[in-house]
């Protein structure tokens, strides 16, 4: 892993077209803003490991499994 | 160009495990251009009606791979998603009229729960769509659902 040293309001480019500004710093918080192309989705890795975790076992539903749920109402 | 030409339906068949072989027209294939996290290869699917508000969004090019979604607004009254501008730009959406939004729902443990977290919005002029994961953590990934006003 590349680990690059950057004071507050300076800048990482990556490739042509994204931009990571460091915002902010402080109190083990660092706050950051960033430039990319708007077909590039950008999460929070946690919440997006959450979403796709979340989405592989609601693909798995089966029409028995929501027929028992609706059936059971 | 003649008018039946124009007016043609191109209808396309999608093969299922939960609904066996089905035809869909090809006009109504909603495209997520990034796909659906957790499934980036599948970017073309599918709405089929089941018991209103019950809908299945499937996978046009992988037969195991469906969803259940429901308009979120008909059973959380109160619901709003806030959709940025650039998630707008990048769907294409122009007005308030283009956005469709629906939720998926999770069966665990005999509880049935709504992502309102991340919810679905398409574009119904263009049927571009995307996954998008909104700010507001008043939404869970697992929000309760009530009981389901079904008409079958």
């Amino acid at each position: 892993m590349l680990v690059l040293t950057r004071k507050t309001g300076q800048i990482i480019t990556i490739g042509d077209d994204i931009r990571i500004k460091v915002v902010d710093v402080g109190n083990g918080i660092v706050k950051l803003g960033i430039e990319a192309p708007r077909e590039m989705p950008i999460f929070r890795e946690e919440l997006y490991e959450k979403l796709k975790e979340l989405n592989k076992e609601s693909a798995k539903m089966d029409l028995d499994k929501l027929k028992h749920f609706l059936g059971e109402q | 160009m003649s008018v039946e030409q124009i007016y043609c339906e191109v209808k396309v068949k999608i093969i299922t495990t939960r609904f066996g072989e089905i035809e869909i027209d090809e006009k109504k294939i909603i495209t997520f251009p990034l796909g659906i996290p957790g499934f980036g290869e599948l970017k073309r699917y599918v709405l089929i009606d089941y018991k209103d508000p019950i809908q299945w969004l499937h996978a046009v090019d992988d037969p195991d791979v469906a969803f259940i979604v429901i308009n979120p607004f008909v059973i959380f009254p109160s619901y709003s998603v806030d959709i940025r501008d650039d998630e707008e730009m990048f769907l294409g959406i122009k007005g308030p009229t283009d956005v469709v939004v629906l939720a998926i729902l999770c069966v665990a443990n005999n509880s049935m729960t709504a992502n309102l977290r991340a919810p679905l919005v398409i574009n119904s002029a263009n049927y571009n769509a995307a996954q998008i994961l909104i700010g507001d953590e008043r939404y869970d990934f697992n929000t309760p659902l009530p009981a389901l006003p079904l008409k079958s």
